[in-house]
């Protein structure tokens, strides 16, 4: 109940927010959510799998060039190219778990790697199909018809994203507390028990790994839309790394954790980009003070102090 | 029918043959015991019959059905269970998450995502019969890792059995455990329904001759003996295994 009111009061905040502010902080707040449903997908891998992963830019990055490209080459209506996008994320999703779930641990962390640079290779390389490094510029917001606002103000941008952020982290909720997401914890705890169950347990992972990539590509979407220009950046390493950090940062195995910590980067970077242009040397030293402070991340922190004050009466 | 045929099965890891044209048969509802020195590849027969492991040579069957190609968990839907050497539980769940969990299995609880787990009482229902069957009840909400070494092993054994098992494989189901805890482990043993046929490498004597009806004398890697814990007993080439030549 707590829970709820909680969640509420943030979800109203956000409905607010934007009549406060001014454009720059719309779009910042847009790009928080994105960010937010990114570290989210990547957290059902990282979190309740414990498969880390360094390749969830490729889904990422597959649904906006699948936004972009055809939404340049092809035509730009959203009921075709949103769903299409997400698919597309879920196929190569499909295609990557086969080859990245024969590995655990480590190795994953390298396949995931691996994998995700095959597709930046090819967005950079390509050049006739996705413009190589000059990336794919005037993607244009989608024109839904039927709302009588146009996306293209920065405000109601935010409401359609706020909208599918909503989305996203009900559903997401409602896949870790069912049955099946307590298979996954189950499989996280200890696979060979499971498998001693009766559990077919390469097939859980292997879902769980597609529904991570299909939220991925949900972000990437209305990111592309947000930017209006895709570039091979959204498939880079980088990108990966940007989406785990708030997981470790927030706290991993929950859905609030990469919330509070995508949140908190998004601003901190906001704030450090007016002094310096090495955003990720400071995201390398914010990794570094996660990892060696606060390895269970800030709600691991709160627990710890909630802990502390039952223990002194 | 038999419960479980093993036939002629091989397994060699590297140049170690573990497991040496081995055969053996478990009718249903039979106790049958395996004993044999360190290494003598019980373990491993445990692991190629659960489907841990896949043999080299050679068919397992289980009541009546080749299951030598099917994977672990295709193997454990066809009501094989097992207890493992080393305690092997969820770690960061408590007693009563760890039934719930492996009562999912059994009640088909797998592919719902759209659901709360918590729409399904029926499964607290039936995991506290369990636990209360098993004297674990009043520790449910404990995490596994603060429990006991014995209540871990409970546990260990109570998760094998929720899923209502026709073939139970126990490795060593009281090794590290106070004489009282063996007592009231293998008192739960001999008291399990005789639609359960049980299997069980045991390395304490008394434990294997008091539980089993019948001993499989198992070294290196290849089955020497056969026969009721009192033949067992006199067989002289068991005694040279266990007691060394003269």
């Amino acid at each position: 109940m707590k829970r709820l009111i909680a969640a509420f009061a943030i979800l109203l905040a956000l409905v607010i927010l934007p009549q406060f502010v001014g454009k720059y902080y719309v779009n910042l707040l847009t790009n928080m959510l994105i960010v937010i449903i990114f570290s989210m997908s990547l957290d059902l891998l990282v979190g309740y799998l414990h498969l880390p992963s360094l390749g969830h830019a490729a889904f990422f990055g597959v649904a906006a060039y699948t936004v972009g490209i055809f939404s340049t080459k092809v035509m730009n209506s959203f009921w075709l190219n949103f769903p299409l996008a997400i698919m597309m994320a879920g196929a190569v999703a499909a295609l990557f778990g086969l080859l990245a779930l024969r590995t655990r641990a480590g190795y994953f962390f390298m396949i995931t790697l691996a994998l995700s640079e095959i597709l930046w290779g090819i967005a950079f390389r390509w050049r006739t199909f996705t413009r190589g490094d000059d990336g794919i510029p005037n993607i244009l917001r989608p024109d839904l018809g039927f709302i009588p606002w146009s996306l293209l103000d920065a405000t109601h941008y935010f409401y359609f994203v706020l909208f599918f952020f909503v989305v996203a982290f009900i559903l997401m909720y409602v896949i870790v507390s069912s049955p099946f997401g307590r298979i996954i914890l189950g499989i996280r705890e200890n696979e060979l028990r499971m498998r001693a169950l009766g559990f077919n347990t390469w097939l859980y992972k292997y879902a769980c790994f597609i529904i991570a990539g299909l939220f991925a590509g949900l972000s990437g979407v209305l990111s592309v839309y947000l930017n209006g220009f895709v570039s091979p950046a959204v498939l880079h390493v980088a990108l990966s790394a940007e989406g785990l950090l708030p997981v470790l940062l927030g706290g991993a195995g929950t859905l609030i954790g990469p919330a509070i910590g995508a949140a908190t980067i998004v601003f901190l970077e906001n704030m450090i980009s007016a002094y310096t242009e090495r955003r990720l040397l400071f995201l390398g030293v914010m990794y570094l003070i996660v990892v060696m402070f606060t390895p269970q991340g800030i709600l691991g922190l709160i627990k710890k102090m909630r802990l502390k004050r039952q223990v002194k009466p | 029918m038999k419960a479980l045929v093993v036939d002629d099965l091989s397994k060699s890891f590297g140049g170690l043959q573990a497991l040496h044209h081995v055969s053996l048969t478990v009718d249903v509802g039979e106790r049958r015991v395996l004993i044999g020195p360190n290494g003598a590849g019980k373990t491993t027969l445990f692991h190629t019959i659960s489907g841990i492991l896949s043999p080299d040579s050679g068919a397992v069957y289980l009541f009546g059905q080749d299951v030598t190609r099917l994977l672990m968990h295709q193997r454990a839907n066809l009501q094989l269970s097992q207890t493992f050497q080393l305690i092997n539980l969820f770690k960061g769940l408590t007693v009563l998450e760890n039934v719930t969990m492996a009562l999912q299995s059994f009640k088909r609880l797998q592919y719902v995502l759209h659901k709360p787990f918590s729409s399904y009482p029926y499964i607290n229902h039936q995991a506290e019969e369990s636990l209360k069957q098993w004297d674990l009840w009043e520790k449910r909400n404990l995490p596994v890792s603060s429990l006991s070494y014995g209540d871990q092993r409970m546990l260990d054994i109570t998760l094998a059995l929720v899923s209502n098992p026709r073939l139970l494989l126990m490795d060593e189901p009281t090794s590290g455990l106070s004489t009282a805890e063996k007592r009231a482990v293998t008192s739960k043993v001999k008291a399990l329904s005789r639609e359960i046929t049980v299997l069980f490498i045991e390395h304490n004597m008394d434990v294997a001759l008091d539980l089993g009806e019948s001993v499989t004398v198992l070294h290196m890697g290849q089955v020497v003996a056969e026969g009721t814990p009192l033949e067992i007993k006199r067989d002289s080439q068991v005694k040279k295994i266990y007691l060394g030549a003269e």
